[in-house]
């Protein structure tokens, strides 16, 4: 049986490129200046469900409330857990260099995460637990990385 | 259909050229709590909620993950459909579907678009298969300046009549609290004079790129009669879809939009369309396809599409009123554009459309929305069960 | 909206740049690769046929969309000559991001639909400075890049050009 020429796979190589600016909305924008013009952090709280958010919401997921009174909460927290970061892609959108740790930090008076780095400390000695606080960059610009990492108090 | 299902409540935001007072998810959740309170319900009364919109305009995907907060799915089955420029059309049969199932009987379906966070056009041109026609793709204008110059050919239309469609459109739209553009358009030559974009479509022979959020809610129909006074009943819904390249030599493709409206007609016994339905609100994202459009739909003749808007048949207050709301033509917040049609066409016939509601009894209207590749979806709702 | 820090809601409205940078690499298949191939190497243009409508699928792809019928594969496929004339055109001047670089590109250029003499259409760009010689049924020909600027993709077809009389 003579056997068919088979051809090699025709691969064609392309790429996404497109520039996208999303509105954080007006509470959104509250926290971020919070933020970028006095270093704080602020969450909302649900007067039903008696809980703080960090970030604020302007929805309660569980009871449904609109929600826009921003409080401020401590710039300390506590590590609930964490990972660390040891590969890398292209084009990458990584906030670091690898290896790099992010964790999940509930900061004094929320009752939720906030999502972040964690800096000033070797990966291998994070604990579950720990005592971070915020790192504020010297110039601030209405972005979640205002706070540059937070590192063991 | 294993239920019989009907709209319960609808609910839309004001549409406008930007908010960046909201974030996406808070667009959403206007709309939802408009509709809710339509229906006079809470969201605890809601089974499950379907979401959609065309993701490529806002470079945010998978919605359905990131606005469980605000679109009251927390803990609530339902999940994403997105289908381009139907998918409000889509969403809203999805949500018949859900109904329809018997699995859920209260199913939310809300869609949105937010196309100032993005490049609308380049956005478009995403949908082109990128190892074929993605490079030259120039998205819509291109494909409604073609429609344009080719039924002004076959029909012996002029560029004026396409400027009646846009004045009708407007003086719509004026009494549309929520519609985009209100541009008090006064004569032709208002609309004659809009800059020229590629010939023979002007600017304002096309839609704005809108922002904007809609929902509605549906229920079975045991739910229904028990919980709304006015529901509007869902007969018919079909989607049909076509090839991705035209390759007959035709510069349009209407068969899609033929077809829909053929089997939806045949389905429920209508062979008069403008006698036998009440309302239409159609997808036409430019004046020259509403006129293209009258013709696929046979609400008329081939080569009569001219006059009935020549002599105002279509008005508000004509004998067959189309896009009574202002249309796609005066509002386009794309993903949410579909479903737009199907809640202006519930609150016609519940007779709940304020200033721009058709002065008679509504009993059927036909809606529809409209894809890339010409693919359609049709809806037909009605005022009573049978 | 108060917050609590008892500031009044001030206008600012702020967002986040979001950058969507994504490479790929899209399998063209044994029917489309093998159309880019034979652009790219040989220079030659070709359709399939349908064998139970007739028509010409072009591109060339598995199935006939409306027959459900399985397309002949290469080499049973029908060579175009790459001639036909024009359907319709525009001129597309407004600038257009180009989605896979972010650039807005400025120069017009003209859209055309062609009807080439097989019998299907194909959609490319026209080369043609003086936009009033171009007519409708106009004779026009394909120009590809030179051979070694050819790299299997749809834009080795430089443009098309109306056939010198």
């Amino acid at each position: 049986m003579a056997k068919k020429k088979t051809m090699a796979p025709h691969v064609v190589p392309g790429r996404l490129y497109v520039p996208y600016f999303n509105y954080y909305g007006a509470l959104g924008s509250e926290f971020y200046k919070q933020l970028r013009d006095n270093k704080k952090i602020t969450g909302v709280k649900c007067p039903t469900c008696k809980k703080v958010l960090v970030p604020p919401r302007s929805v309660c997921a569980v009871c449904f409330n609109n929600l826009n009174e921003l409080v401020e909460v401590s710039s300390r927290g506590t590590v609930q857990t964490y990972t660390v970061i040891y590969y890398t892609y292209s084009p990458s959108n990584q906030p670091a260099d690898i290896p790099y740790a992010y964790g999940i930090i509930q900061l004094d008076g929320a009752d939720s995460g906030l999502c972040h780095l964690l800096g000033e400390i070797a990966p291998d000695k994070i604990t579950i637990g720990m005592r971070v606080e915020a790192v504020f960059k010297d110039k601030c610009e209405g972005n979640i990385l205002d706070i540059k990492y937070f590192r063991p108090v | 259909m294993a239920n019989r299902v009907a709209i319960i409540g609808v609910g839309q935001t004001y549409h406008t050229s930007k908010r960046p007072d909201v974030c996406i998810p808070e667009l959403c959740n206007e709309a939802i709590r408009a509709a809710l309170k339509d229906a006079e319900l809470t969201i605890k009364d809601i089974d499950a909620v379907v979401t959609g919109n065309m993701e490529l305009f806002e470079g945010r995907y998978h919605q359905d993950l990131w606005q469980v907060d605000y679109v009251g799915s927390y803990h609530k089955p339902g999940f994403r459909v997105t289908t381009g420029g139907t998918t409000g059309g889509t969403l809203a049969c999805t949500a018949f579907f859900c109904s329809a199932s018997g699995l859920f009987d209260v199913v939310m379906a809300v869609t949105f678009e937010k196309q100032s966070e993005g490049d609308s056009r380049a956005g478009l041109k995403t949908v082109a298969d990128p190892l074929w026609d993605r490079w030259i793709s120039t998205g819509a204008i291109g494909t409604f300046a073609r429609l344009g110059t080719w039924y002004m050919k076959e029909s012996g239309a002029t560029e004026e009549h396409a400027a009646l469609v846009r004045l009708k459109a407007d003086r719509n739209a004026c009494l549309n609290p929520h519609a985009h553009l209100k541009l008090h358009l006064n004569t032709v030559e208002d609309v004659l004079k809009s800059e020229m974009l590629v010939p023979p479509l002007r600017r304002l022979d096309m839609c704005p790129t809108s922002e904007g959020a809609c929902a509605i809610i549906v229920a079975s129909e045991k739910k229904a009669k028990k919980l709304s006074r006015k529901p509007v009943w869902v007969k018919d819904w079909v989607e049909v879809h076509n090839e991705m390249r035209y390759n007959r030599g035709d510069p349009v493709s209407l068969e899609n939009l033929e077809k829909a409206a053929l089997t939806i007609y045949k389905r429920n016994g209508i062979t008069n369309p403008r006698h036998d339905i009440s309302v239409a609100e159609i997808y036409e994202p430019s004046t020259w396809a509403e006129l293209v459009w009258y013709e696929a739909f046979n609400f008329c003749d081939k080569g009569e599409a001219y006059k009935l808007i020549e002599r105002g048949a279509t008005n508000r207050d004509g004998e067959f009123p189309v896009n009574p709301s202002g249309g796609v033509i005066a509002t386009n917040p794309i993903g949410a554009t579909g479903m737009i049609r199907v809640a202006e066409a519930a609150l016609q016939i519940r007779g709940d459309a304020g200033a721009h509601q058709v002065d008679r009894e509504v009993k059927r209207t036909f809606t529809t929305a409209w894809g890339g590749s010409s693919w359609t979806v049709a809806h037909l709702l009605s005022k009573t069960l049978d | 909206m108060r917050t609590a820090l008892g500031k009044k809601e001030s206008q600012e409205y702020l967002g986040i740049s979001n950058l969507v940078n994504l490479p790929f690499n899209w399998s063209a298949g044994p029917y489309l690769g093998r159309w880019l191939i034979e652009l790219r190497d040989n220079g030659k243009l070709w359709a399939s046929r349908c064998s139970k409508c007739q028509r010409l699928l072009l591109p060339p792809r598995v199935i006939c969309g409306i027959c459900h019928v399985r397309a002949p594969e290469w080499p049973n496929w029908v060579e175009l000559s790459g001639k036909g004339e024009l359907i319709e055109w525009e001129k597309v001047v407004a600038p257009q991001m180009n989605p896979s670089t972010g650039k807005i590109e400025q120069e017009p250029y003209i859209h055309g639909n062609i009807l080439l003499d097989e019998g299907v259409t194909f959609q490319h760009h026209l080369e043609e400075p003086d936009e009033t010689k171009l007519k409708e049924g106009a004779r026009v020909e394909m120009v590809l890049k030179p051979k070694h600027e050819r790299k299997g993709l749809v834009t080795d077809i430089l443009y098309f050009r109306l056939v010198k009389e």
